[in-house]
């Protein structure tokens, strides 16, 4: 695991420390991180580059909560210098393979939580946590009918009876 | 969720451009847009009762607005409507901190849908997944219908006329398309003409299909009979678009394979054959012909990954020299599969007539099957492909191949799965020399696969292969002469990485001597054994007691890989899609 502070209060991390970086979650709290830990994040790759051209540094401000950063983090922490092709933007998409296995039990968590990460995921522009939460909601669903998928899901069915029983929604979609 | 806000009053002075419910709606969503996430998860418990208040309010808000619809068109009846408001306000409050799906960037939710439409273990599951993620609601519908991705695997196996494939296709819009046609089941279940895929009906589909052929990435047709072949090789070969990203084809006549097409057809033309695409697609690398066949001088046959042909008249196949043009165009092939087809054998050809082989150093995957023996061995001597990895020979059959497994020894080094079904080969001395040194010239095979074979074939596994490292060893050595080759060469095991055995049409007590000897007599135990399931109707209880006393045992289907030879292949980073 990296070295993540907790601070209490917006302290930047000074010219002598220029590879952390000062995260500030929705509900306040500084984390202070290493920004090669997060450079798997296009987002914040592009907050640094912004910061470089400025030579000012800034704490980055983000709309999700402290326990769901401290879950990213601890994505990117372990795949730190790893090659994965899904982040990759010049190789071709990955294709149909499985979750990996370090990630199916990094994802073991409630539907809310992987909710959270995967909008939170898609914000930093992490697409190998993004395809890997995709794959975890897809297998959770995957076998099950329709009523069952809403019922995971949270999903309301807003189609009239009429929708519904119509012979051409149910053959064609 | 201990506390649920109240909703906001409503204000004195809406917008003027808004209703009431307009108003209302954005006020939720301004608010819920704003607030925080939780700062620690929900109980499961918390999470339970937070839904079953949202159904309660949902509840509560079908009932006023079923049952007083009137008195709240225009909010007649203050009360009534206040009440629903906060039933509303209240439910989505709880919806957001439920985290409900469909809160997801539309990005997000598209790729869900993608992987659930795609894993699926087959084309019939993927249809039925395409559709039921459109019958969710509304907002899955109009996201599945409007990504083009989750379309393009059309599957023509509905009624004519075809009214769910057409609407796929349509919605693949311009994503590349991979199209496969089938046997109505019922025409396969009764031969009723009725349901057959005529050349009509193709006609019809192509009318269709043609207009975006340089969209067509796959095509893969699985008929009966030729004129639904024949209307496709027509239009592909007239298409005035050129297939460009035509990747694979895959034609499987099932009908009988060396019938007559019939008087209406053309003869000459037909056994010449057509020319695939006009000869022009570029892309193609997939190339499998089952029972039908092309005009192979101008067909487009170069870099192939895949060459598969099955169940061709002779009369029909290409000559020697082209099928070694073909494959001297193909460097990266990875499976070449002849079964019951491959090139035209004159009839004076003999051994002193082998051309040297061509360098396949990719190819992985080898099937040859139905061939007699001297057939087989003008085939396989055209190429060296050291790599092979999955070696199946199948229904070598009719006469005795000894000398075919002579001509096998050293040829295919490197293989892991070994398939043998049908494979006849005489109880001499000097065959389980061959069979001997045969096996013995591929020492990393893990994984057998074997039916139809006679006790005898199983003897050389158990063998001491050290006995037969030379051809001037006697067959039958004298206790003197055992004692030399003891003294001289250490011990060679056969198979000595064998862990795996799937068989079928094998009896039983074979299999379980097999077993045996596998582990007292090579030292080499089995881990596991596979059945074929339809093989498993042929146990009974006291045969799989037996089996059990072997190893550990498992049924499989025909066709389907076993995780064993899903891992072999994971390793080996052979086989090739479909």
């Amino acid at each position: 695991m990296p070295t993540i502070v907790s601070v209490d209060d917006s302290t930047v991390p000074g010219e002598g420390s220029s590879r952390l970086l000062l995260l500030v979650s929705s509900d306040n709290k500084h984390i202070v991180v290493e920004e090669d830990i997060m450079s798997r994040s296009r987002f914040i790759s592009k907050q640094v580059e912004g910061f470089e051209a400025t030579s000012q540094r800034h704490a980055i401000l983000l709309p999700f909560s402290s326990f769901v950063l401290n879950k990213v983090i601890e994505y990117c922490s372990h795949y730190r210098g790893y090659y994965l092709l899904e982040d990759d933007p010049d190789a071709a998409p990955p294709g149909r393979s499985p979750v990996r296995e370090w990630d199916q039990e990094f994802l073991d968590v409630d539907r809310n939580m992987l909710l959270r990460i995967i909008k939170a995921a898609h914000y930093l522009e992490i697409k190998s946590l993004v395809g890997s939460c995709a794959r975890a909601i897809a297998d959770m669903i995957r076998g099950k009918t329709t009523e069952e998928m809403r019922e995971i899901l949270g999903v309301e069915n807003d189609f009239t009876p009429e929708e519904e029983h119509s012979p051409s929604s149910k053959c064609t979609g | 969720m201990s506390t649920i806000p109240t909703p906001p009053p409503f204000p004195p002075n809406p917008l003027a451009t808004q209703t009431y419910d307009q108003w209302e709606n954005d006020t939720i969503k301004g608010y819920l847009s704003v607030q925080p996430d939780p700062t620690v998860p929900d109980s499961p418990a918390q999470i339970a009762q937070n839904r079953q208040l949202a159904r309660r309010y949902k509840a509560r808000m079908d009932l006023i607005v079923n049952n007083f619809a009137v008195l709240l068109q225009n909010r007649h009846d203050l009360k009534l409507a206040d009440t629903l408001s906060e039933a509303k306000w209240k439910r989505y409050v709880l919806l957001a901190r439920l985290f409900p799906i469909n809160d997801l960037p539309t990005e997000i939710l598209s790729n869900i849908l993608r992987y659930v439409v795609w894993s699926t273990k087959d084309a019939s599951e993927s249809t039925l997944r395409r559709l039921q993620v459109t019958w969710v609601c509304h907002h899955w519908r109009e996201m599945a219908i409007a990504d083009q991705t989750l379309w393009n695997t059309i599957w023509f196996r509905d009624l004519p006329p075809y009214e769910r494939s057409f609407n796929f296709f349509h919605r693949a819009g311009t994503a590349a398309l991979d199209i496969r046609f089938n046997e109505d089941k019922r025409f396969l279940a009764t031969g009723d003409a009725q349901y057959k895929l005529t050349g009509e009906r193709m006609e019809k589909i192509l009318d269709v299909i043609m207009t975006k052929v340089d969209q067509i990435r796959m095509l893969i047709l699985v008929i009966d009979s030729w004129p639904p072949v024949l209307a496709l090789f027509d239009r592909l070969r007239n298409s005035p678009r050129v297939p460009k990203w035509l990747e694979r084809v895959e034609i499987h006549r099932t009908g009988r394979p060396y019938i007559w097409p019939g008087p209406d057809l053309p003869s000459p033309e037909f056994i010449a054959g057509t020319s695939l695409c006009a000869g022009n697609a570029p892309a193609l690398h997939f190339l499998c012909l089952n029972g039908v066949h092309v005009n192979w001088n101008t067909s487009p046959m170069v870099n192939l990954t895949t060459l598969d042909l099955r169940r061709m008249p002779m009369s029909v196949g290409m000559t020697l020299q082209r099928f070694r043009d073909v494959l001297r165009a193909s460097p990266k092939l990875k499976k070449l599969s002849l079964d019951g087809a491959g090139p035209f054998r004159p009839k004076d050809w003999n051994f002193s007539m082998v051309l040297p082989p061509i360098d396949l150093p990719d190819l992985t995957t080898a099937l040859f099957g139905d061939f007699s023996m001297t057939y087989a061995i003008y085939a396989i001597s055209n190429i060296h492909a050291p790599n092979v990895r999955d070696l199946s020979l199948v229904n070598m059959t009719g006469e005795d191949y000894g000398l075919f497994c002579k001509f096998m020894v050293g040829r295919f080094p490197n293989v892991v799965v070994l398939t043998m079904y049908t494979l006849q080969v005489e109880d001499t001395p000097q065959n389980t020399r061959y069979m001997v040194q045969w096996l013995m010239s591929m020492p990393l095979v893990q994984y057998l696969r074997v039916a139809a074979l006679g006790q005898h074939m199983f003897y050389p596994f158990m063998m001491d292969g050290r006995y037969h490292l030379r051809d001037d060893f006697p067959l039958m050595l004298t206790p003197a002469q055992k004692a030399e080759i003891d003294a001289k060469y250490p011990r060679e095991k056969i198979f000595p990485r064998l862990a795996t055995l799937e068989f079928q049409h094998v009896d039983t007590d074979m299999i379980v001597n097999f077993g045996i000897g596998r582990r007292t007599v090579v030292g080499c135990p089995l881990k596991k054994i596979y059945i074929n399931a339809v093989w498993m109707l042929h146990i009974t209880a006291t045969d799989r007691m037996k089996l059990f006393s072997i190893s550990p045992v498992f049924i499989c289907r025909s066709g389907n890989a076993t995780p064993e030879e899903e891992k072999l292949y994971e390793i080996y980073s052979f086989g090739v899609a479909g």
